[in-house]
């Protein structure tokens, strides 16, 4: 194992790999709070026109439902890049040290192979989502759908370098940390 | 079905995150009987984000969120210090009081425990309260933030039985009981001050005291009319309601207040952004498991077994309060509600109980979990604020778990101690 992590070639501790995850993350970030920012001022001016002049911007129901799915497999790559994602620690922190790295690896091969079973078969779905057209937007509904397989790619990259750390630790090149105490806090990280 | 809950568990163990051990327990079921299409998974997936209702969780967490920072706050504070502030212990009444009128603003109650905690609890310690008892008050107390309206947790309720409980009747049957909480810790944070000799304060209670705390706090509780008044008088649905608070907030934030900044509005989107897609993929991978289990009738078979132990009502909703309590000492509240509700709600239904007082239930008996260690995430906020460990408590949450535990039962014992409002406004029959 020490050899196949070798020396050179860290990719993702190197400045390039660092770079990359800092500028693609960033990226996310600033998707995921336009998208949210989108819904938050198209469905307050909906009520107000609604309820001050009887109109409707007749896209705002539909547009809403189908950005959300957008912020959702955006901004759940975040959480898994912070370890916000909802889990349940109570037998694996038991464990320290190598035996942990073990049990995390394991489940963070799981989590990837669900995550490219999403892939694909969001991929096949997309197949059929050209035809189906929104009729208030008069977008085909695979804008939307491609939601899941592009969100489920972003958050395997994510956990590329979670990963990588585990290794690491199993290798016997970095002693074990607690990911959920030093979990980075990046509140308004974008400005 | 066996395979899917095998997988399940097994990857629950090992810490891979709640929504995807569901999606995980699902993908396996699929892959070994090979009854229906993968596809199922996605497509269900999708359809368990997009709704238009569902919407209403991002908007009340960031009405919440944005209310913290805006300032709104240190207002609602001085109302309820003119308010019972010359009591004994009187800080742990104003605490209690305030998460009382901030829960009218805020949906969840973590955000709630660190906006009270990180105010009261210093301020506690320096006046000569024991850290574990302000660590745990104000913990309990946060458990008033998802039943008095507006609640995300009544909504997830809502969503993961399947979406034939009304919203607003939820909201509704949670008010009582919410205020019911706050009362009960009032008594008990004066019995325990009488007992450890706690402060008194030397402020007297004046009239006019009230009188101009209440016009500074006014922008505060307006919100709370916006969202109940909107939402009673039918103005507003759930979301629609949360949009408009958004709105408000907003609005007093950057120009009254002024202490809403492009930065902080911001990080409170890209929060907001975070917390719901961490409930919106719960909801997206359990809403695949809960249509695999509903076309097995799996909560059909579950409750013919418990139906042949005892048809009685109360004895289901006894256990079903003593199990969720026993199981928030190691699971957080969302991921409970995540996986039973879609079992035990049909369950509930053939035993002839309400399905909002049921819901309503199962929602406050889920909100112990926040101060049931290890697993605590109420108590995990406050105790830091303290200064101590999250084990350090166990010795003080005994007659907070009591009788929250207590109140549950009793709410589920008497449902037209808390079933008249809603029946007032005529949701629920």
């Amino acid at each position: 194992m020490g050899r196949f992590l070798g020396e050179r070639g860290l990719p993702f501790s190197s400045l390039g790999g660092r770079m990359f995850y800092r500028i693609l993350n960033k990226s996310i970030r600033v998707l995921t709070i336009l998208c949210l920012s989108v819904l938050t001022i198209l469905v307050p001016i909906e009520v107000f026109l609604r309820y001050l002049f009887g109109k409707s911007l007749y896209i705002t129901e539909e547009f809403t439902r189908y950005l959300m799915v957008w912020v959702v497999f955006l901004a759940s790559s975040l959480a898994i890049r912070e370890d916000s994602h909802i889990s349940i620690g109570i037998f694996v922190n038991r464990f320290r040290g190598r035996t942990r790295s073990w049990i995390n690896l394991l489940a963070q091969i799981l989590l990837v192979t669900f995550l490219i079973f999403l892939i694909i078969e969001g991929v096949i779905a997309l197949s059929f989502q050209m035809d189906q057209i929104i009729p208030s937007l008069g977008l085909p509904i695979f804008w939307f759908y491609l939601a899941i397989p592009v969100g489920s790619f972003l958050m395997i990259l994510n956990l590329l370098p979670k990963i990588w750390e585990t290794l690491k630790v199993i290798s016997g090149k970095k002693r074990f940390e607690d990911a959920r105490s030093s979990k980075p806090r990046e509140e308004g990280g974008l400005l | 079905m066996i395979y899917l809950f095998i997988a399940f568990f097994l990857t629950i163990l090992l810490g891979v995150p709640v929504a995807f051990c569901l999606g995980i327990g699902a993908l396996a079921f699929l892959v070994i009987t090979g009854r229906e299409s993968l596809l199922i998974i996605p497509t269900l997936m999708f359809s368990g984000i997009d709704s238009f209702p569902l919407m209403a969780i991002p908007f009340f967490i960031m009405a919440g969120d944005l209310a913290e920072r805006s300032g709104i706050l240190p207002n609602l504070v001085q109302l309820a210090k003119s308010l019972v502030g010359h009591w004994r212990a009187g800080l742990a009444h104003v605490s209690i009081v305030t998460e009382m009128f901030l829960s009218g603003v805020t949906g969840t109650a973590v955000g709630d425990a660190a906006a009270i905690g990180s105010i009261f609890i210093p301020s506690m310690i320096r006046e000569g309260y024991d850290r574990k008892f302000a660590a745990v008050l104000t913990a309990s107390a946060s458990v008033m933030g998802p039943l008095i309206p507006p609640s995300v947790g009544m909504l997830i309720y809502s969503f993961v039985q399947g979406g034939t409980v009304s919203v607003a009747a939820l909201f509704l049957a949670g008010v009582v009981p919410g205020v019911m909480v706050g009362l009960g810790l009032m008594i008990l944070s004066h019995v325990l001050a009488q007992r450890r000799n706690y402060p008194k304060s030397q402020e007297r209670f004046r009239i006019m005291n009230v009188v101009r705390t209440l016009k500074g706090a006014l922008m505060g509780l307006t919100a709370m009319l916006i969202i109940l008044g909107g939402i009673l008088s039918g103005v507003f649905t759930p979301t629609e309601a949360g949009a408009a608070a958004v709105a408000y907030v907003l609005i007093v934030g950057t120009i009254f207040t002024r202490k809403l900044n492009f930065s902080s509005i911001v990080s409170s989107i890209l929060n907001t952004a975070i917390t719901s897609s961490v409930i919106f993929i719960l909801m997206a991978t359990a809403k695949v498991c809960a249509w695999l289990l509903t076309s097995a009738q799996i909560p059909q078979k579950c409750g013919n077994v418990l139906m042949s132990v005892s048809a009685s009502p109360i004895f289901f909703i006894t256990l079903v309060i003593l199990f969720l309590v026993f199981l928030g000492f190691f699971i957080e509240a969302i991921a409970i509600m995540i996986m039973f509700v879609p079992v035990l709600a049909p369950m509930a239904g053939s035993y002839g109980i309400e399905a909002h007082h049921f819901g309503l239930v199962f929602v406050m008996a889920v909100q112990i979990a926040l101060i049931t260690p290890p697993v605590a995430l109420g108590l995990f906020v406050t105790t830091k604020l303290a200064g101590i460990g999250i084990d350090d408590t166990w010795t003080e949450i005994g007659p907070f778990l009591l009788f929250l535990t207590v109140l549950t039962l009793l709410v589920a014992y008497w449902p037209g101690m808390s079933m008249w409002l809603p029946r007032l406004f005529g949701y629920v029959r």
